[in-house]
């Protein structure tokens, strides 16, 4: 068993989401870089299906009561097991009564915890990502325990360290796909959402980032329509919202432009307040 | 059935759309394509969401978006019937009184109503289940008359509860829990529409009919008990549109 001694503000179980429920209104859900959460089972041989834990900052304090093997990636959060600290993207063998806690991450926003064979949670309509009204709970909170699977195979070497392309997290620049209503853009507004550095707002969460742009043009609204993650849309107020992992089904703002699955999870690690600028595939 | 625009939405969906409105005939076209979709090319897809005037086609990879744009033209059937008990009407009880019904007043002020006028209004159409959006559960109904189309609340509340009805636009819908919302909120109902522990978690789908019955405090706290106990079994009849 694990203990969440400290659960930080935005730390949750996911997994790659939860498919075959959008027309019940219910999202998608899943880590918000997927990349990183594939990798992060990959180095432990699990599935890349399983659950991880996803954290941003202030990060959680775990205490384990099992021995374990774990993976951290994504940001490049620290771990640190007890007094001891470690490289940023490590495999790691914890012993029972270990606490583990992160440094704040210099580059990327959200880190990765997985553990071998995965966390076991509650299974809801295919999925273990925590969602309002979806899970019993939407987030990890302090003092609730987690199971483990009993691990037949320990990792031998206290860590191992592992090296990710850190351009996954640096980059500012995203790729993206026209959108349905891109046509009706008047040509001046195209030029001011493409190739120019936009910025990333505070207001932003696993639902929807918020990005700023220069644009004293606001897309008139569209009849409520279906949307889905690295949907960006434009709001009569001139902003752009791009849709993240637990966006709702359907939205009414226009849809201008369509991040592809590897830009959703670029977008992701952006930290709030840093540039991004799209580039038209 | 007329072919829609089909255009690639992303790297691994399709979007299907008619021309832009809502109305009950375009949505019926909707509906029986959705039902197509699902049962021909089962075999491809994740999520088929239907809205008013479109559809988002989810796959499982881009491959199988590509078979389906290739194929969707040549299998598109000229006629199409949605079999018979596939879609049912469902009678919803709502409490029209205080303390559930907010803005009913207000409403029926702006619109020079008394508010039995709006309950009885509210009360006689059969409506449509457009879609589920917005909050799990959540149906977008289709069929409000048109003396009661209210625009949305200028401050939307912090906490709309669940089981509130509420107007917005041309539209009436149901919170199946509990939500930051604007909608002008006239009743509520003790009807869960949202179970996530259930196989089959909604209510509602889209293409069912609704239709709304007024009761008092008294009966939505007997239903409300009732359902508790798991022995409430909300009325519902198979329907043919």
């Amino acid at each position: 068993m694990v203990e969440v001694l400290s659960a930080g503000l935005q730390t949750s179980i996911q997994d790659l989401g939860r498919v075959g429920w959008r027309a019940a209104g219910v999202p998608v859900s899943g880590a918000m870089d997927r990349v990183s959460a594939i990798f992060a089972n990959k180095l432990l041989n699990n599935s890349p299906r399983v659950a991880i834990i996803e954290f941003a900052w202030p990060a959680p304090v775990f205490q384990f009561h099992k021995a374990a093997t774990i993976a951290v990636v994504g940001a490049d959060c620290c771990p640190r097991v007890n007094d001891v600290e470690y490289p940023s993207r490590s495999v790691l063998s914890l012993k029972a009564r270990d606490i583990l806690s992160f440094k704040p991450a210099k580059i990327g926003f959200w880190g990765y915890l997985a553990i071998k064979s995965g966390w076991q949670s509650e299974v809801s309509l295919g999925s273990r990502s925590q969602y309002v009204g979806v899970t019993p709970r939407s987030k990890l909170a302090s003092g609730d325990t987690l199971a483990i699977a009993t691990q037949s195979e320990l990792a031998t070497a206290p860590y191992s360290s592992v090296k990710m392309n850190v351009s996954h997290f640096s980059t500012a620049k995203l790729c993206v796909d026209q959108g349905p209503e891109w046509d009706r853009l008047p040509q001046r507004a195209k030029d001011l959402l493409i190739g120019r550095p936009l910025e990333i707002s505070s207001q932003s969460n696993r639902m929807a980032y918020l990005i700023k742009s220069r644009l004293n043009y606001g897309a008139p609204e569209i009849i409520t329509s279906p949307v889905q993650p690295g949907t960006v849309q434009l709001t009569p107020s001139g902003n752009c919202i791009v849709l993240m992992r637990d966006a709702q089904t359907t939205g009414g703002y226009a849809r201008v432009l369509q991040l592809p699955e590897i830009s959703i999870s670029q977008l992701s690690q952006k930290k709030l307040g840093s540039p991004v600028e799209f580039i038209l595939k | 059935m007329k072919l829609p625009s089909v255009k690639p939405f992303g790297q691994t969906a399709a979007l299907l759309t008619w021309p832009s409105e809502i109305s009950l005939d375009t949505h019926q076209e909707v509906i029986q394509a959705a039902h197509f979709i699902e049962r021909r090319f089962s075999d491809l897809i994740l999520d088929v969401v239907p809205a008013y005037c479109s559809i988002a086609v989810f796959f499982r990879s881009e491959i199988f978006r590509g078979k389906f744009l290739d194929e969707v033209g040549n299998t598109w059937p000229t006629d199409y019937q949605v079999g018979v008990s596939e879609k049912f009407l469902y009678t919803i009880p709502v409490c029209y009184e205080e303390p559930f019904a907010l803005d009913l007043s207000d409403l029926a002020k702006r619109k020079e109503l008394s508010p039995s006028e709006v309950v009885d209004r509210h009360c006689a159409p059969l409506y449509s289940v457009a879609f589920l959006g917005f909050l799990p559960g959540f149906p977008y109904l289709l069929g409000l008359n048109s003396s009661l189309h209210t625009s949305r609340k200028v401050t939307p509340r912090q906490r709309v509860a669940q089981g509130s009805v509420g107007i917005a636009g041309a539209q009436t819908g149901i919170y199946p829990s509990v939500s930051p919302g604007g909608w002008n909120v006239i009743g509520r109902t003790p009807i869960r529409l949202f179970k996530a522990a259930s196989q089959n978690p909604t209510l509602l789908s889209a293409g069912d009919r609704v239709k709304f019955e007024p009761i008092d405090e008294g009966q939505f706290n007997q239903i409300d008990t009732a359902i508790k106990s798991g022995s409430y079994i909300v009325r519902k009849e198979a329907y043919r549109g």
